[in-house]
């Protein structure tokens, strides 16, 4: 992605929220309504200025290939694979809960990012699961979420 | 984590697992018998600890631990003026009596008067005990030209308007005496909200406000050194620790109000729950530590029972219903 | 001056000091934790109180306040993850820092910064606490205002790079603390009919996800480590030279952190921001904050620390908690049947007293335990970065679900973190908008109260002389970052 593409996405996006929260902000009374939307039509030009910001940018060489360059350094397919399970992580320990979720997330993120040796993976997803228990629910008596053991 | 290497690691998570584990067996048993409470019960507080709710909790639980023989674990869910948590105990918990909650009135009931998004109801609840009720105050500030409630008065009836007063927020308990009074009394004050009982007096002690509508136990300690001079206290009769503070009642006029705290539990409990837990409660009636506990916080009990409760929630309901009915088009356009 | 005495025998007791290192010990380990604070640590710990001697409990619970306040800044440094709200400014110096690998020598940085701000609170609070109290009294809405504008200020000396991103960040902060139910009116905005979102967005929650999971995938996006080790023998204790070079650095700071944390509603969080500001403003080397700088590093972490005595001032003096940590402590004081308020000091001068004393005597706790923890933590600067990173997420989600006990928090937890690793991707500082949502609401509310208060007129704000001070100020800051300031000081200097 370039540089340019990459700030126009981002600009729509923020301009996509603007509306989103400028509708809305039209239910409320004119004194609560007031300094939201001062501030929605300064984000909103702010994103406008980032994206001229950018086009002019864009044409100066230098930028898009020193862009380029860390581009290509980065795993896209990890990044995008670990944030899913991130996702289904925290999606499913509130259902299933804390004691099942966890280390099995622990040992799939561990063994998928070749973290370690597969039995150590294993050890450290356990051992951290217990661990966290032992500190929050057992020493410090915080909860945690515990689905289905509720 | 904090180990340098694998293999420390690995030994203190595997000494801390044998710990636990130990723990663990240590503490089974207790298993499904008849008799209610044979497990501990949990509070929900919608409310962050260390606020008024959880004074409460802190003095009156290890006396009903005691009574009932089982202890009390606080859950805190605080959000949306308490609804989060009351809606939780209403919605999502079970009924079977070990799942209370310290439920605040006028606020319980206040939520979801103000906010259609709210969608519980007063008949969600059991209402068990109420404890406290501290009752509504105004206060002015030590230099105010105000040292009477009638010198007040007659000052608003002659410059409607010309005051302002705080409150603790916009649906407090604090809100709903000051528009009781202005609809009891006739007159005219700005209201300005502040977020909380303490920045409200605190408005009003640095001057930034004519007057404060308050509650007693949170101004208390600031109206004996004489930071604050108390007007008229809205409770039936007058307050042991303020006797030259006159009653609204005394001075004609129909209104107590206040905020109070209690217990309830989810609509529907076991009966047999629901009766060992007032009972529980109408132990603390006798109870002179309790009594002595509750001093300190300078919160005047109040105990009312089941039945009792209920109807004054039901009550304060109506009336704050009633109130918010007829200032709401100010808030709501 | 009989009774400073007495409080200063009963603190140097060896049960007290016990209780007060425990403070320590247990405050540093729970700040260092994302989600868990003191605040949470002093609630829990409230009940075990009730059968020690008063003065020994609330010691140890003001230990652990300011053990709380130190430890949010280990992880910050180490792992980009603060630890508590008040340690958010400190990842822009510490954690490049430990980048570069020099982890162990930000650390020790970070202690005795910490240290001396410690030291310089406890010894205001000790001092001229009565006189102080009536300080915060006089703060109101019209001087809150100020407080909220000058801070916003900040938000144009934190955009480096392109003014333009800064300035974007940090209004989407402060629109993003205006969610939530509004103060004056009582109409929820923006919470799209859910009542979870009725009191806006948890900063903390949002601080966890901004910083923390951009940081699990950065750590494992390229195929070698982001972070260099820190040697073993990296010395953790900076030289004297270093530290005396600083000496204005620290006592500004400290300064800012007691004044700030004497504004009931103001703490921690925003103490370290307004340092690092100004910091920044008297620096010779400006352009270096941001790149590791020990200056942006010094700053922030005395001022946090600072905010400790300056918090307890109107907690201890009127019963007004400077802090949601000292509303915790006050709740405490209440329940060992010692009523907080102007009485305090004339009627149970000995706990007063103890408890001025033992803040003081923690310091000393928070340099030899907080040294001990450091070594260790430092390690983590060894362990890989694909282990490190399932492990951060996972302190992220139990720590977030703490704070409220909501699983929708957890959910806008990860909604930030991926809001927060692409402002990275497209160099939009997050920085800003940290700041824009710790001031937000201060400058909504305070607005309000200040136009009722002054029957709608803007002319309000002339009537308190420090208000208009601090909007000078405020002014002055925005002259100063237009090109034309700067034409006009070297037309000066020739």
């Amino acid at each position: 992605m370039t540089y340019l593409v990459r700030h126009s996405i981002a600009s729509v996006l923020v301009l996509i929220f603007c509306t989103v929260f400028f509708l809305e902000s039209l239910n409320y009374p004119a004194s609560a309504a007031r300094l939201p939307q001062i501030l929605i039509i300064l984000v909103a030009l702010l994103a406008i200025g980032m994206f001229i910001e950018a086009f002019i940018k864009n044409k100066k060489t230098d930028v898009k290939s020193a862009v380029k360059k860390e581009a290509e350094k980065i795993n896209v397919k990890r990044v995008v694979l670990f944030t899913i399970l991130i996702a289904l992580y925290i999606i499913l320990i509130d259902v299933i809960g804390y004691f099942i979720v966890t280390p099995v997330f622990l040992f799939v993120a561990m063994t998928y990012l070749r973290a370690t040796k597969v039995y150590m993976a294993l050890i450290l997803s356990i051992g951290f699961t217990v661990f966290i228990y032992g500190l929050f629910s057992m020493f410090l008596n915080i909860p945690l979420p515990m689905g289905i053991f509720s | 984590m904090k180990t340098v290497n694998f293999k420390k690691m690995f030994l203190t998570m595997f000494m801390f697992t044998l710990i636990l584990v130990l723990a663990a067996c240590g503490s089974e048993g207790a298993d499904g018998a008849s008799n209610f409470p044979n497990n501990s019960i949990t509070v929900i507080q919608g409310f962050d600890p260390g606020g008024g709710s959880d004074q409460l909790a802190q003095v009156t639980q290890p006396h009903l631990q005691e009574s009932l023989g089982v202890s009390f674990t606080n859950e805190y869910v605080p959000g949306a003026a308490g609804a989060v948590g009351w809606t939780r105990l209403a919605q999502q918990s079970e009924n079977d009596g070990y799942t209370i909650s310290i439920t605040n009135s006028p606020m319980l009931m206040t939520n979801y008067i103000m906010n259609s998004e709210i969608t519980y109801s007063l008949e969600d609840f059991e209402p068990i005990a109420n404890v406290v009720t501290d009752p509504g105050i105004i206060v002015v500030p030590e230099d105010s030209e105000f040292d009477t409630y009638e010198e007040f008065a007659t000052y608003l009836e002659e410059n409607p308007g010309e005051l302002n007063a705080s409150n603790s927020g916009v649906g407090g308990d604090d809100f709903f005496t000051q528009l009781k009074w202005m609809e009891e009394t006739g007159l005219e004050m700005e209201l300005i909200p502040y977020e909380g009982d303490g920045p409200s007096w605190q408005a009003a002690a640095g001057g930034d406000v004519d007057a404060s509508f308050n509650n007693l136990g949170v101004v208390y300690p600031q109206v004996s050194e004489g930071n604050l001079k108390p007007l008229v206290v809205f409770s039936e009769e007058r307050i042991e620790s303020i006797p030259d503070v006159p009653t609204a009642k005394e001075l004609g006029l129909d209104l107590v109000s206040g905020s109070s705290r209690g217990y309830s539990a989810p609509a529907g409990i076991p009966e047999e729950a629901k009766q060992t837990l007032i009972d529980a409660f109408a132990q603390l009636e006798d109870n002179a530590e309790f009594k002595e506990s509750l001093e300190n916080l300078a919160l005047p009990m109040d105990l009312k029972l089941g039945e009792d409760y209920a109807s004054y929630l039901q009550a304060e309901e109506e009336a704050a219903a009633e109130l918010w009915e007829n200032v709401k088009d100010q808030y709501e356009q | 001056m009989n009774d400073i005495m007495t409080g200063l025998i009963n603190v140097l007791s060896i049960d007290s000091l016990f209780f007060i290192a425990l403070g320590m010990a247990l405050g540093i380990f729970v700040g260092s934790m994302p989600g868990l604070s003191a605040t949470m640590a002093i609630a829990i710990l409230l009940p075990l109180t009730y059968s020690m001697d008063p003065a020994n409990g609330i010691s140890m619970l003001a230990s652990l306040y300011m053990g709380g306040m130190y430890g949010g800044s280990i992880l910050a440094i180490l792992l980009r993850t603060p630890g508590t709200p008040a340690a958010a400014a400190t990842v822009l110096d510490g954690y490049i820092m430990t980048e570069n690998g020099q982890a162990g020598r930000a650390l020790g940085i970070s202690l005795i910064s910490g240290l001396v701000g410690g030291v310089i609170g406890s010894i205001v609070l000790l001092s001229i606490a009565p006189f102080l109290g009536r300080v915060a009294l006089n703060i109101g809405a019209l001087e809150m205002f100020a407080v909220a504008v000058l801070g916003i200020t900040i938000i144009s000396s934190l955009s480096a790079g392109s003014v333009i991103k800064g300035l974007m960040s940090g209004s989407l902060g402060l629109l993003i603390s205006l969610m939530g139910m509004h103060a004056i009116t009582g109409i929820p905005r923006f919470t799209f009919g859910s009542i979870y979102l009725f009191d806006g967005i948890s900063f903390v929650v949002a601080l966890i996800g901004l910083f923390s999971i951009p940081q699990a995938l950065k750590l494992i996006e390229k195929d070698q480590e982001l972070v260099k080790a820190s040697k073993i023998k990296d010395k953790i204790l900076p030289p004297w030279r270093l530290i005396i070079g600083q000496r204005l650095n620290l006592l500004r700071s400290s300064l800012i952190g007691v004044i700030t944390g004497l504004i009931p509603g103001t703490g921690g969080d925003t103490a370290s921001w307004f340092s690092y500001n100004e910091a920044k403003r008297f620096s010779r080397e400006k352009e270096k904050f941001g790149t590791g700088h020990v200056e942006g590093l010094v700053a922030p972490e005395s001022a946090n620390n600072a905010v400790v005595g300056g918090a307890l001032v109107p907690t201890i003096t009127l019963g007004v908690p400077g802090s949601s940590t000292t509303a915790v402590l006050l709740g405490g004081l209440m329940i060992h049947g010692i009523m907080p308020g102007p009485t305090l000091m004339t009627e149970h001068a000995d706990v007063a007293y103890t408890l001025l004393w033992a803040v003081l005597i923690s310091c000393i706790f928070l340099f030899f335990i907080g040294l001990l923890y450091t070594k260790v933590a430092v390690g983590i600067t060894r362990i890989p970065g694909r282990v490190l990173a399932p492990i951060i997420v996972l302190l992220c989600v139990v720590g977030t679900f703490a704070v409220q006990n909501s699983m929708v928090d957890v959910m806008i937890m990860f909604g930030f973190g991926i809001l927060g690793y692409f402002m990275d991707k497209l160099s939009i500082p997050v920085a800003p908008l940290v700041v824009g949502m710790i001031l937000g609401g201060m400058l909504d509310t305070s607005l309000h109260q200040s136009l009722l208060i002054g029957d709608g007129s803007w002319g309000v704000f002339l009537t308190s002389p420090v208000a208009v001070i601090l909007l000078v100020i405020a002014l002055i800051s925005v002259l100063q970052s237009t090109p034309l300031f700067g034409k006009v000081a070297a037309l000066f200097k020739k």
